[in-house]
């Protein structure tokens, strides 16, 4: 094979698998992308670079995987009641509903910006996260600046609704 | 907000890797709204970073056997494998029947004069029913060599054939 892929799946998979399971919130989905991410790298063995950063190319795959996923929910999220909405606040809100809220929040963006906001708190770079969605810099930062904004207001709404 | 210090504030809570600058922490002491947007930054952060927990156990044996099985594939496309040599035997005799019986196509089956006139003129005709033999075999996938080797054997039989005809013919 010429590069160890046990190895290498025993290194990276619980990272790759953290990305895949934050982006889509499911386990056995974000273990299937996993999976197919490493197949993928398989078949590419050969632009493997050692001088380049295997952790930034195969998080750009699982990623990628998991926007074309999060694109074919959202293309058929309106025939589903996937997101329901919150009944009327008339108890003191938990950690969940706050959870829902921000859910239900992040359900109304676009893949891309669900990645953005998931990535950076991951610690990925402006840099990294602009070559895994192919954004410039000064996007990924304006992009980030506002959907955190949206969703912060939208959590003092709800904090402020009690 | 119009303080000069959101902006950093925002900065940081997008990536809290390291810990807060202290100037941002002596400002917060005195600026209720980016207090406010600090802790509501924080409050977002932690709904976003939901429990991780660990892959399912199985999965880097999922992925190896996945990898394993697409290695195989590969493999399958890779050179062929030995042909017994049964095998190879019943390839070259059918390439002989199949030459020796195109060769007869348009010609007499009597024996005698006709057919050693139709020997003679045979061994033009030799190398169009070796190219057809050829083309079937290759439309069919037989293995070229083997079905060549019974080219071959049908030249030798034809040969032999020949000269049979001569000496009982001509005498």
């Amino acid at each position: 094979m010429g590069v160890d892929f046990e190895l290498l799946v025993r290194q990276h998979q619980n990272r790759l698998f953290g990305v895949a399971f934050r982006l889509l919130r499911e386990r056995e989905r974000a273990a299937d992308v996993v999976q197919e991410a490493f197949l993928r790298i398989y078949r590419h063995r050969e632009a493997i670079d050692p001088s380049r950063s295997f952790e930034a190319w195969s998080a750009k795959i699982v990623v990628n995987l998991c926007l074309n996923e999060l694109r074919q929910r959202k293309r058929w999220s309106y025939l589903e009641d996937e997101v329901q909405e919150p009944a009327a606040v008339d108890h003191e809100l938990s950690n969940q509903d706050l959870r829902d809220e921000v859910r239900r929040g992040c359900a109304e963006l676009s893949p891309a910006r669900q990645a953005a906001l998931v990535l950076s708190l991951m610690g990925y770079s402006y840099e990294e996260i602009g070559d895994f969605l192919e954004w410039s810099v000064s996007q990924v930062k304006t992009e980030l600046f506002r959907t955190r904004r949206k969703l912060r207001l939208r959590l003092a709404g709800q904090l402020g609704a009690i | 907000m119009n303080c000069d210090f959101s902006s950093q504030i925002e900065e940081w809570l997008i990536q809290p890797g390291s810990a807060l600058p202290a100037e941002i922490e002596r400002h917060l002491e005195g600026c209720p709204d980016c207090q406010s947007l600090y802790e509501e930054g924080l409050l977002l952060n932690r709904l976003l970073s939901e429990p991780l927990g660990l892959p399912p156990a199985d999965l880097s044996s999922r992925i190896m056997q996945a990898i394993r099985t697409e290695s195989g594939q590969e493999r399958d496309l890779g050179p062929a494998p030995p042909i017994a040599w049964s095998e190879r035997l019943a390839w070259a005799l059918l390439g002989s029947m199949l030459t020796l019986a195109l060769s007869h196509l348009d010609g007499s089956l009597k024996l005698g004069e006709a057919l050693l006139g139709w020997w003679e003129s045979w061994s033009g005709r030799l190398s169009a029913d070796l190219a057809a033999v050829g083309q079937i075999g290759s439309v069919f996938g037989w293995p070229s060599d083997w079905t060549l080797a019974g080219l071959v054997i049908a030249l030798s039989t034809q040969m032999m054939v020949r000269q049979y005809l001569r000496r009982e013919v001509r005498g």
